[in-house]
């Protein structure tokens, strides 16, 4: 993909960040649409980062500001997401057990609806066609257990590299995975139920 | 399963060529250390290997699946191991006696596992093919539960604890991976101890869920 100009027909233009400071991150979202808008279309490797930015009426050097690579263009609302986790995490009640807490901002910082399915399914489908895409999106889900961990420790007086806290964000995440999998397999609901379920099933397992 | 032959043909251009799955295991992983996995081609490995393409080909489908050994064979054994608990095992204790078996390897073996690990985890252009092959291993933790509960292996609780599983036997690989000494399947079994304590700290009544495994 080297004709930009092609690309960017009919793509909106983006207003340009001004100055140092924290980006908007509504550009960062709308880049994140237009990138994976174009992934879908023409193919992860055939997308050039030109033409990415142009499509979004930006510059190299400006798409560079909001990603660090093509791949994170993908990434932008599952880091927001962690964001919001850790910051639900921190706020969360001292008297909660850790297990309840952690099941509970987890819940509450994956407010997908029905609506948001289209675009997740589209990400999700993009890693599964796409190695690189893949190994990218690992990187990311490493952000999130590390939040978690981080969490976990600091209940636990622990080190988030020491093996409980590690243990706890690596089974988190998967009970969390396979509840996102579950719901995209039959698109019933919210997401947020059953991310609940699959986490309140793992801890009934091991009561079991 | 694929057939593991006892022999390779005759050796070419007066190399020794290995004769087993583990030593052309070895060869290609000092292949991968000096030059990296990914720009390490199979014909690269034949040809250290002192065997033809082809031969590669009888030991291993592809070049990321030699990090994986032997993991049909190895996959087998934990189905039975599973099947073969008493059913009066509670679940979570019984998978954690699959995973701390499956996780036990002789002390010469060692060496090879641990280099297998470090491949399979820290090599990013192998996580695609491994996601197929952690798959293949939670199918199984997904089989027995599922049948343990009287639920499809795809239903959401059977799932769960096939991803649960996975992620604690990778955080304790990575625990491993870090050290020279730990015993990895004293981490095995002391990762799903731990959790399961960590469930045991006061948790909230389950709420309208249907209880899965009540």
């Amino acid at each position: 993909m080297d004709d930009a100009g092609k690309t960017g027909a009919g793509a909106p233009d983006l207003p340009q960040p001004a100055g140092p400071g924290r980006l908007p991150s509504t550009t960062r979202h709308q880049l994140q649409d237009i990138a994976m808008d174009m992934f879908s279309a023409h193919g992860y490797d055939e997308v050039t980062i030109e033409a990415l930015a142009a499509a979004a009426g930006i510059s190299r050097r400006t798409f560079f500001r909001y990603f660090s690579s093509k791949a994170d263009a993908l990434m932008a609302d599952f880091d927001t997401a962690v964001e919001r986790l850790r910051s639900v995490l921190a706020g969360s009640d001292p008297d909660l057990p850790m297990m309840d807490a952690i099941r509970h901002a987890v819940v509450a910082v994956n407010d997908y609806r029905t609506e948001d399915l289209a675009r997740l399914r589209q990400r999700m489908q993009l890693q599964h066609d796409n190695p690189a895409l893949l190994a990218n999106g690992i990187l990311h889900y490493e952000e999130w257990q590390a939040v978690v961990a981080e969490f976990a420790a600091g209940r636990l007086s622990q080190a988030a590299d020491d093996l409980l806290p590690q243990v706890i964000a690596r089974s988190v995440f998967g009970a969390a995975y396979a509840g996102l999998m579950s719901w995209l397999a039959d698109e019933r609901g919210d997401l947020g139920p059953r991310l609940d379920g699959a986490l309140r099933a793992m801890a009934e397992a091991f009561r079991a | 399963m694929r057939p593991v032959p006892t022999a390779v043909p005759v050796a070419r251009a007066g190399r020794k060529p290995v004769t087993s799955r583990a030593d052309l295991e070895h060869v290609a992983f000092d292949l991968f250390d000096r030059q990296g996995f990914e720009r390490t081609t199979v014909d690269d490995i034949a040809r250290a290997a002192g065997i033809g393409r082809r031969t590669f080909f009888r030991y291993f489908p592809s070049k990321n699946d030699v990090p994986w050994g032997n993991f049909d064979t190895e996959l087998d054994r934990m189905r039975i191991r599973l099947d073969a608990l008493p059913p009066q095992m509670p679940l979570m204790e019984a998978i954690r006696v699959a995973i701390v078996d499956f996780n036990t390897f002789a002390p010469e073996q060692i060496g090879l596992h641990r280099r297998r690990m470090r491949l399979i985890l820290q090599t990013p252009a192998l996580q695609a093919h491994s996601t197929l092959r952690y798959a293949a291993w939670r199918q199984v933790i997904d089989e027995f539960v599922g049948e343990r509960i009287g639920q499809c292996a795809d239903a959401l609780a059977p799932r769960t604890v096939g991803y649960v599983a996975l992620g604690v036997a990778i955080a304790a690989y990575e625990q491993w991976l870090e050290t020279d000494e730990a015993d990895l399947s004293v981490l095995m079994d002391s990762a799903m101890r731990q959790l399961a304590a960590a469930f045991g700290d006061g948790l909230a009544p389950a709420g309208p869920a249907p209880g899965a495994f009540g």
